[in-house]
């Protein structure tokens, strides 16, 4: 069973590389799309192919351990709930990478109100935050710091659903600023997806952790 | 003699909707070896109609538990025993109960094959011939049934007289549970018996015990951990002579509750 707990420990590790490598991308697809900074974009699509090698190495390690050490209990949540944590961050980065693409298609910078109404800077620095809780969560092995990214989901629903009507009120203002606004609302949807994603993520720490099954249920 | 489990008469058609209803009670057993305690006090109720399984590491006292239930331990001279095993609320450990009685309605299953040196036929109505049935259709017609409960019948059907030493392992173990269910018991208890066989007898004979679960209650006791979690309703984890966790094999293999029994399904005991 020495050979089970060290391809346990690989694919752990290789779980932490993939929330490193997907944090980074959406912090740098952050800083890309607020400085309207094409290089950093450019960098963030690059590094799509390495979060995909990832991915795919991890689906690889899984689908091993679960051939040839038939897991049971703790190690068998462990398989699963790393298979969907892998799953829901590629998803992640699929997001920040489609989030560079548009700073790389579109020519002008957004206007820093927009930003400002819509509250981006707090939805992006909510999303940076909850991904410190599932990364102290992962590592430590700590569902407290899981259970966090619940409330902080809220903040992110709350700006998804307010962006709606702050948009129509600034293309009633000024019809010219339509496709920004088409964007920045694209954008947002994105962002609050990321959140789900990362609540995903939080829910399956627990599962690993306490066997407890949260998905589908009011969180605490 | 006190009759332990209400006996169905050996009338001529072997209705398969008869079921005998054994539920278990196992109640503060303690067990010891001369002055060695293999047991220290185990409760324990077993549902009829289940497939349990004991699990523990070698020593644990899984198998000396298993053979308290058709009073195998009996032949041990150091043997000693306290407590309770009731059969639907009888004492089978009272004075006045016949233990040859008690060994047909609990039947018992071993490690390695165990056929008679005698036609396979022979192997099967042994039991009913000892027990004085000199009806040659009622034996007939059991060792057929049997066989075919134990999806051997096909395989052996043109070859009753031929030496069931002639079997493969599996076959003759498979031919060992069907010596076992001719004398229709209602309890089966099983002691690692697929552990001599190769992975194609040991998916029939688990199969086998699926199957079986429908009109005998069966124990297992088995070091294969997926044997256990691929066919028992209910796990028993033994431990130095203590029960640590017992519960549907369900919970067990996905959140026991218990930190030793997680280190031992998982591989880290020690």
């Amino acid at each position: 069973m020495a050979n089970a707990q060290y391809q346990r420990d690989l694919l752990n590790e290789s779980g932490a590389e993939m929330l490193a490598i997907c944090t980074s991308q959406l912090e740098k697809a952050k800083d890309a799309f607020l400085n309207h900074d094409s290089d950093l974009a450019e960098e963030v699509i690059l590094n799509e192919i390495r979060v995909n090698a990832l991915d795919l190495r991890i689906e690889k390690s899984c689908e091993k351990f679960l051939a040839l050490y038939n897991p049971v209990a703790i190690d068998l949540r462990f398989i699963m709930a790393i298979r969907k944590i892998n799953f829901d961050l590629e998803r992640i980065a699929d997001h920040a990478c489609s989030i560079s693409k548009y700073v790389v298609e579109v020519d002008e910078k957004i206007s820093s109100h927009l930003f400002e109404v819509l509250q981006f800077q707090k939805m992006y620095d909510t999303i940076v935050k909850m991904l410190d809780n599932i990364s102290e969560a992962y590592t430590n092995k700590d569902v407290k710091s899981a259970r966090k990214v619940f409330k902080k989901d809220k903040i992110l629903d709350k700006i998804n659903t307010d962006s709606f009507a702050i948009l129509e009120i600034e293309i009633k203002k000024d019809n010219n600023i339509i496709s920004e606004a088409l964007l920045l609302f694209s954008v947002i949807k994105k962002m609050e997806r990321v959140g789900d994603l990362i609540k995903n993520i939080a829910e399956e720490i627990i599962f690993y952790i306490d066997a407890e099954v949260l998905k589908h249920k009011k969180k605490k | 003699m006190e009759t332990v489990i209400e006996q169905i008469p050996l009338d001529k058609t072997i209705d398969p909707s008869l079921k005998k209803k054994a539920k278990i009670e196992v109640k503060d057993i303690k067990v010891w070896y001369d002055d060695f305690n293999a047991i220290k006090g185990i409760d324990m109720d077993i549902k009829p109609n289940t497939v349990t399984a004991f699990i523990g590491p070698s020593g644990c006292g899984k198998s000396t538990f298993l053979r308290l239930f058709n009073r195998m331990n009996d032949y041990v001279e150091s043997f000693r025993m306290e407590g309770k095993i009731k059969v639907n609320g009888n004492n089978i450990y009272k004075k006045k109960v016949n233990v040859e009685e008690l060994r047909k309605e609990i039947g018992m299953v071993f490690q390695k094959p165990n056929p008679f040196p005698k036609s396979i036929f022979d192997n099967v109505a042994y039991g009913l011939k000892i027990q004085g049935i000199t009806d040659k259709q009622l034996i007939e017609e059991r060792v057929i049934d049997c066989l075919k409960q134990v999806a051997l019948w096909d395989e052996v059907k043109d070859d009753l007289k031929k030496s069931a030493m002639a079997l493969s392992g599996g076959q003759q173990q498979r031919l060992c549970i069907a010596r076992t269910l001719a004398v229709q018991p209602s309890i089966i208890l099983m002691d690692e018996p697929t552990s001599a066989l190769d992975p194609i007898s040991t998916a029939k004979v688990e199969e086998l015990i699926f199957k079986l679960k429908e009109k005998y209650t069966i124990i297992i006791v088995t070091h294969n951990m997926q044997q256990a979690s691929r066919i028992s309703d209910y796990t028993a984890f033994f431990y130095l002579g203590e029960l640590i966790e017992y519960g549907k094999t369900k919970t067990i293999f996905t959140n026991p509750e218990k930190q030793q029994t997680e280190n031992y399904i998982t591989g880290r005991f020690g």
